[in-house]
C-alpha cells in the first residue's frame, strides 16, 4: 500500500494536471491567438506541476515524522519530532534536488543517493528534469526569463509532460526509499 | 444539560500546544488535513515567543492541542 502522499499525488494532483491539458486541448485549432493562449496554459501547467509536487514531498516529509513519533515511546519523541520539521526548506522552497535532499536526509540517509540506486543514469536524469522544472517555474513566477536564460515562448507542452513523467517517477520511487529506511528503523512498515 | 460541542480550530486561532514537557502558545497558520498515519488533522503552528526575531514553526496533531487560548 502506498503512502497516504502518493495516493493524494496520483488523485488529486492528477486530475488537476489532467484538467490542464484538457483546456489545453480544447483550445485546438489553427487560430491565429492559439499559440498566446497556450503559452499560459502551459506557465500555468509548470506552476501547477511544481505546487502538487511541492506538496507530495511535503506530505511525504510529514508522514514519516509521524511514523517516528508514533513508534518512539521515549521522552525524546516530542524533540526528534519538532527539530525535524524546523525550518524544513519544503515549507517555503521550490521542490527543488537541493530542497528535498536537506529536508529528507534528516532521516539519517543520503537521500538522493538512494533515489538514484536502482537505475542511475535514469535517476541522474529524473534529476536534472525536476532541476530544469522548478528554474522554469521560478521565471514564470517572477516573470523574469532572462536571469534564467530562458525564453517566455517555451516550454512546450512536450517538455511539460517529460517534466510531469520524471515527477511521477521520482514519487513512486521517494515513497519507495523512505518506506523501506522507516520500516529498518521503527521494525514497522509506515504504509 | 447537552454535552458542549468542541470548537473547531481555525487558522488564525491562538492556541496551547503541549510539545514535550514545554507548553506554548501557538497560532495556526496551516490545516494540512487529515493524515492517516497520525491519526487525526495536523496543524502548522507558529509558536508564540517574545524573545524569538523570527517566528518557529511546527507541525501538530489535534491531539497535541490542549486547549483554544481564548
Amino acid at each position: 500500500m502506498p503512502s497516504q502522499s502518493l495516493i493524494l499525488w496520483r488523485t488529486q494532483a492528477r486530475t488537476a494536471f489532467d484538467q490542464i491539458e484538457h483546456a489545453h486541448r480544447a483550445m485546438g485549432g489553427p487560430g491565429p491567438g492559439r499559440p498566446y493562449t497556450t503559452l499560459h496554459i502551459n506557465h500555468a501547467y509548470v506552476v501547477l506541476l511544481s505546487s502538487h509536487f511541492q506538496r507530495f514531498c511535503r506530505d511525504l516529509h510529514t508522514e514519516a515524522i509521524f511514523h517516528l513519533w508514533k513508534h518512539d515511546t521515549s521522552p525524546r519523541r516530542d524533540i526528534l519530532k519538532f527539530n525535524l520539521q524546523l525550518h524544513r526548506q519544503l515549507d517555503s522552497r521550490n521542490p527543488s534536488p537541493s530542497a528535498i535532499g536537506a529536508d529528507f536526509n534528516r532521516f539519517d540517509l543520503s537521500f538522493w543517493d538512494l533515489v538514484k540506486q536502482n537505475a542511475p543514469a535514469l535517476g541522474a536524469r529524473r534529476q536534472a528534469l525536476l532541476e530544469d522544472l522548478n528554474r522554469w517555474r521560478n521565471a514564470i513566477a517572477h516573470q523574469d526569463f532572462s536571469s534564467h536564460g530562458l525564453h517566455p515562448a517555451g516550454p512546450l507542452l512536450r517538455l511539460i509532460r517529460q517534466w510531469r513523467a520524471a515527477c511521477n517517477a521520482l514519487a513512486s520511487r521517494f515513497d519507495f526509499v523512505l518506506r523501506h529506511h522507516l520500516a529498518t528503523m521503527t521494525g514497522v512498515s509506515p504504509w | 444539560m447537552p454535552a458542549k460541542k468542541k470548537k473547531k480550530i481555525a487558522i488564525g486561532d491562538i492556541v496551547n500546544v503541549q510539545l514535550g514537557r514545554t507548553a506554548w502558545k501557538a497560532r495556526i497558520v496551516e490545516d494540512r488535513g487529515h493524515f492517516r498515519i497520525a491519526g487525526g488533522r495536523i496543524y502548522r503552528v507558529a509558536l508564540l515567543d517574545d524573545n524569538l526575531d523570527e517566528p518557529m514553526f511546527t507541525e501538530v496533531v489535534e491531539s497535541e492541542i490542549t486547549s483554544p487560548a481564548r
